[in-house]
């Protein structure tokens, strides 16, 4: 299928050029002046259009003033070849001159505009875009420049290497060869470094930068590329027409080339020269209509953008010339008959390894690949990294672990200079970092991987793997190749493939093959097992040590305890931003500090002992969780009915979700989840990071659509129901993070939760009774939200929930970023709102605290039930302490 | 020099008049930048089309009721400037924008550009590209003016000031003491909490629009009685002015966008005594990059850091 596809789009690019060279000659045969004049104003636009994709379509940078360089290359060559000044240059000069005036105007206006992105930079090109006019149109006094309204006319026929083009043919034919070397020119540089660079910075800019594009650099390329194909286009037009006015520059031709350039699809050639073709025959055919052309342009924008904004060649050029993909097949031909199999975990052979070789560092074997010192960073508030210090030696595998929240993406963060530190120091081999651009950091030999996957979805696996090559020349698709087998054999058939495509392991595994394709020494890995099954975290753990007997230097974020347990020499714990443990990864899981950090601080009043438990050092061979029916899931559902003829005192169900599944794009991360809250109970949602419970969350409150399964509350669906609706059934939510509307007073807050989810009538009694419970709010009433503690913010979004008076309160880690002391009172509290007779369901990481507070329990892995039962048995049991460190 | 300075207070009293009709654009620019995130390329489109649907309701008026009472006149001309705005705004939010709500970024933004093509070029159409003349003579006394401070403020620009500061009063009243305005100020914080609280974003969206798009004609329509000339061409560089004001306030923000209009349209008209009035654009236009290169989040508006 795939196959077919390509051969459509072969076929579809052969026929535009087919039609082109159709097209043509033409005019010149028929020697119509009309057919002529037509076909060079439609040479004009194709360079303009080209020109605009560059910015527009390959850079992502909506430039709505790309007319301005348009005008000031055409008034430039007008002024240099004209009687106006009487200067009477040829045409070559004149062009190079015009070129360059439109360069210069693009440096001034991009140059301060670099930190803009979307819509503000669209307002700055546009404000230039239209200074420009007001200009031309006005630059006649005191010094008559640009004539003003009147133009200026009697521009020179060009004059070319000494022969003047007097006929409109010769003139045609000059403007149809300069299109021709601009459309070659856009295609290589389509396919080029450059080329590349401007991809990746268009798709993820972040990524880019970590990979060692300077993306500021890039884009003012961009920007200076395209101002000289528009200064061309300018000068070209000016020879063409005799003569250069001010209404030639308006709005409408910026508005006519985005409209080519989206019909076409904004980065193919083709399909930007069917766009030109199009846009500009369609009007001279209906010529009793061309009054209404732009209001057609209008219409077909609107249209364009709510059905097919990609356009009608979405896949735009590819990045990789097909002389470079040739080279790099004969030559992998060629390799592959030398070396033996390759087989995993046996050493690559020497010549291969090239390929991969680590960035040579300069400093003494004994510098420790990485330093940090006192580093400490925080975000408005929340303490992210508080004086962090670790080291990691050359060839040491590190493992990161640590519960939700607690700072552990943002020291990679902190590392690759994404994100500047408060204070404290970073040291890669010896050299401080601190300050430094991400682009600069990743030129001494750091890579990583995101928790979020940055990958370009809509492009193939080795076209991302490639823009990890950026930092090298020479045969990048060979390099690019080499590190996907490197990673994965597997993945390296599937080159060709679209990313979005592939399974959540497999992603990850393409993200590993980019960091190493780099070149870097020192990987840093954010959570590459997530999604994966115990037999994939052994093979990558295999992969991890492989890398490192090839020279390199890791550092793991992880959650899997068997893939930190298996690959990594040591282990460093966060917690809150400060490290509280360090050591192998057998005596950090046996760290009673480091066990209370994952499981939750034990409430005083708590009798049971906190669970111990030893490491698995090797994968088990249970089957994978993924199906509904194996023994885990059998048993979590057994334990539950169990759980639920003990609770008494329960009353009917509340809620209830039934086998419900749920997915983000092609991955499922609920697989068949099943639970039920019955009134008057507290229910705990427990499990590790990314096992579900998040999601369950979503899906619950109608954020998230269920690809099947069904959840009823009060005996209705509500699955497939609005958020705002399900919460006037009367489900209640205190999200994740607390998300108190932080302008607005802690009144309003309360009063619009009072109005918006349960109706004016006794809204204010609601309110009043909300401030009786939560005292401290009735204090704070007239303070702005934004200005209240962590705790002070939890109470108010527990209290906003309440005041709707719901008969059931979903709580989403309601512990999260608080000091012990505050997480009791927060458990307190739900006790105590229990107690007053509404039920909760309560997510939470802090295990022990949630346990000590609730009738039952659910536990949550992998997007399954895994365990089931009362709060007692689930503390006591195994089943807990697997789900977060096995 | 000193003929300079005496033509201060005069071009004061015009840059707050023209100040307050950009700070009525700017505020429905800001609203729905709030809610939604996004630049409204259409606005100024909009602002056109109330300004002629007020033309036409008065010019139909002098033509068959040239006795009318003043009141009734500038009543129904406002009606209809706003009726006419709201309907397309909500339209527009309709057809145009809100299919495009889950996908990416530039799809909205072309087919805002899109609907603002469609707007000017069928008001182009419809009126064959003249301009129409308002006939202020119903509304307005033409030979009444009170003098303050060496300025004369004619019976419009009166009425324009009072109309402005009327209208602000209430949108901020609207805003800040409703539980509309409650529910529009949770959603533009935080659409999906505002959500989680019970609260119907689509119906605020939408809600927004249409108060933001009535703005629009309201001020579509002092423009008319103002400059008495209204042509097709006028929103577009309304909607620039309008987006400068906002983003010179602090795009989001309403008394930012008052501040904004205010300011802005002083700027143009003391500008207008120190450069040619050719150039009167060109100040604005200069007046907003520089803005969005120095200091993006404007007057009011609050430098933001954010978690990679």
């Amino acid at each position: 299928m795939m196959e077919a596809r390509h051969l459509r789009s072969k076929l579809a690019r052969v026929a535009v050029f087919a039609l082109y060279a159709v097209l043509l000659p033409l005019p010149l045969v028929t020697a119509n002046y009309y057919l002529v004049r037509a076909g060079g104003s439609i040479g004009i636009f194709l360079m303009l259009a080209l020109g605009l994709s560059i910015t527009a379509g390959h850079a992502g940078m909506l430039d709505l003033g790309y007319v301005g360089y348009y005008a000031i290359g055409a008034y430039v060559y007008a002024l240099l070849a004209s009687p106006h000044t009487g200067l009477h240059v040829a045409f070559i000069p004149a062009a190079l001159a015009a070129m360059a005036a439109s360069c210069v105007a693009a440096l001034a206006v991009t140059l301060p505009s670099l930190r803009l992105h979307g819509d503000y930079l669209a307002m700055v090109t546009l404000g230039f875009g239209q200074i420009v006019r007001i200009l031309l149109n006005n630059l006649d006094r005191p010094i008559n420049i640009t004539n003003g309204p009147n133009g200026i006319v009697a521009i020179d026929p060009p004059r070319v290497l000494g022969l003047t083009l007097f006929s409109l043919e010769s003139s045609y034919v000059l403007i149809w060869v300069l299109a021709g070397l601009v459309a070659v020119t856009v295609g290589l540089l389509a396919r080029s470094r450059t080329g590349r660079a401007l991809n990746a910075l268009r798709e993820d800019a972040t990524a880019a930068s970590c990979m060692g594009v300077n993306v500021r650099r890039y884009r003012v390329i961009a920007a200076l590329i395209a101002a000289a194909i528009a200064g061309l286009a300018g000068a070209t037009f000016a020879s063409w027409q005799g003569a250069v006015f001010p209404q030639n520059f308006t709005m409408s031709e910026t508005i006519s080339l985005y409209c080519m350039m989206i019909l076409g699809g904004t980065r193919s050639i083709p399909g930007i020269m069917l766009g030109v073709l199009l846009l500009h025959a369609l009007p001279e055919v209906l010529r009793e209509f061309s009054v209404y052309r732009m209001l057609i342009y209008g219409f077909v924008l609107v249209l364009l953008a709510i059905f097919r904004p990609q356009g009608l060649f979405p896949q735009g050029e590819p990045l990789i010339s097909p002389r470079a993909l040739a080279a790099a097949g004969k030559e992998r031909n060629r390799r592959e008959a030398e070396e033996a199999p390759a087989v995993a975990g046996v050493a690559v052979p020497a010549a291969a390894c090239r390929a991969a070789a680590p960035a040579a560092a300069p400093a003494p074997a004994s510098t420790p690949a990485l330093e940090l010192s006192g580093l400490t960073c925080s975000f408005g508030g929340v303490v992210a990294a508080s004086d962090v210090s670790l080291t990691v030696g050359r060839g040491e595998i590190l493992g990161i672990i640590g519960p939700n929240g607690a700072g552990k993406t943002t020291l990679f963060n902190l590392i690759t200079g994404l994100v500047p530190p408060d204070s404290g120091e970073v040291k890669l081999w010896g050299k401080p970092v601190v300050g430094l651009p991400p682009h600069a950091i990743a030129e001494l030999g750091v890579a990583r991987t995101f928790q979020n996957i940055r990958l370009y979805d809509t492009q193939s696996v080795l076209e991302n793997v490639l823009a990890g090559c950026h930092m090298h020349r020479g045969d990048l698709v060979a390099r690019a190749r080499h590190a996907l087998r490197t990673i994965c054999p597997e993945l390296a058939a599937r080159e060709n493939e679209p990313v979005r495509n592939l399974s959540y392991p497999d992603k990850r595994r393409v993200e590993m093959a980019r960091a190493l394709a780099t070149g870097a020494s020192l990987l840093l890995l954010d959570e590459p097992a997530a999604g994966m099954n115990p037999d994939e975290v052994a093979s990558l753990a295999r992969d991890i040590r492989r890398l490192r007997s090839q020279g390199h230097t890791v550092v793991v974020i992880e959650h899997h305890m068997d893939l930190i347990a298996s690959a990594c020499d040591r282990a460093v714990v966060l917690d809150h931003g400060e490290v509280i443990a360090t050591g192998t990864p057998a005596e950090v899981a046996a760290n009673p500090v480091v066990i209370s950090a994952y499981l939750g601080k034990g409430a005083p009043s708590s009798p049971a002992p906190l669970p111990s438990f030893t490491l698995k050092t090797a994968p088990s061979g249970q089957a994978s969780p993924a199906s509904a029916t194996s023994p885990a899931s059998q048993t979590a559902a057994s334990a539950d009915a169990h759980a639920h003829a003990h609770s008494g005192s329960a009353g009917p169900v509340l809620l209830s979700m039934e086998d419900v599944h749920a997915s983000y794009g092609p991955v499922e991360v609920l697989r068949g989840v099943s639970l039920q809250v019955k009134k008057g109970e507290v229910v705990a949602l427990l499990g590790a990071n990314a096992a579900g419970k998040s999601t369950v969350m979503k899906t619950i409150m109608g954020r998230l659509r269920p690809s099947s399964g069904r959840i009823e509350f009060r005996g209705a669906r509500i699955d497939g129901l609005r958020t705002s609706a399900i919460v006037r059934m009367g489900l209640g939510i205190v999200p994740e993070g607390r998300r108190v509307f932080g302008d607005m007073t802690v009144q309003e807050n309360l009063e619009l939760a009072a109005v918006a989810a349960a109706g004016r009538a006794g809204a204010a009694e609601r309110v009043a009774s909300a401030m009786e419970l939560f005292p401290v709010l009735a204090e704070r009433r007239w303070q702005h939200a934004a200005t209240l503690s962590g705790g002070e913010q939890q109470m108010l979004a527990i209290a906003r929930a309440m005041v709707a008076s719901p008969e059931l309160i979903l709580m989403d880690e309601p512990s999260m970023g608080l000091a012990p002391i505050m997480v009791d009172r927060v458990m307190e509290t739900v006790a105590m709102i229990n107690q007053a007779g509404t039920s909760v369901l309560l997510v939470e990481q802090n295990a022990v605290a949630a346990l000590a507070v609730a009738h039952r329990g659910y536990v949550l892995r992998d997007g399954v039930v895994a365990a089931a039962g009362t709060a007692a048995e689930l503390a006591e049991g195994a089943g807990l302490a697997e789900a977060y460190l096995a | 020099m000193e003929q300079l300075l005496g033509q201060v207070p005069q071009q004061i009293v015009n840059g707050l008049t023209l100040g307050s009709v950009y700070a009525l654009l700017a505020l429905g620019y800001s609203m729905v930048y709030g809610v939604l995130k996004m630049l409204n390329f259409a606005h100024g489109s909009v602002f056109m089309v109330g300004s002629f649907a007020g033309w036409w309701v008065l010019s139909r008026l002098a033509a068959s009721a040239p006795g009318i009472a003043p009141s009734v006149a500038i009543a129904a001309t406002v009606a209809a400037g706003i009726a006419a705005t709201s309907v397309l705004g909500a339209a527009i939010e309709r057809f145009a924008y809100r299919p495009l709500r889950s996908g990416s970024r530039l799809a909205p933004l072309i087919s805002a550009l899109g609907v603002s093509i469609v707007l000017d070029n069928a008001a182009m159409l419809l009126t064959s590209g003249r301009a129409k003349s308002y006939p202020s003579e119903m509304v307005l006394a033409q030979n009444w003016s009170a003098t303050i401070a060496g300025a004369s403020i004619s019976a419009t620009r009166a009425m324009m000031l009072a109309a402005s500061v009327v209208v602000m009063v209430v949108l901020d009243l609207i805003v800040f003491r409703t539980d509309f305005g409650r529910a529009l100020r949770a959603t533009s914080h935080d659409q999906e909490a505002a959500e989680y609280m019970g609260v119907n974003t689509s119906k605020v969206v939408a809600g927004t629009f249409i108060i933001g798009s009535g703005l629009a004609g309201l001020a579509g329509v002092m423009i008319g009685l103002y400059y008495t000339q209204v042509d097709f061409m006028m929103g577009f560089s309304a909607g620039l002015k309008a987006f400068t004001a906002a983003v010179l306030g602090g795009i989001g923000s309403f008394r930012g966008a008052v501040y904004g209009g205010l300011i802005l349209g002083l700027a143009e008209s003391i500008g207008v005594l120190l450069a040619p009035p050719v150039y009167k654009d060109a100040i604005v236009f200069s007046v907003l990059i520089l803005t969005l290169i120095l200091r993006p989040s404007g007057i009011l508006g609050r430098p933001t850091r954010t978690r990679a």
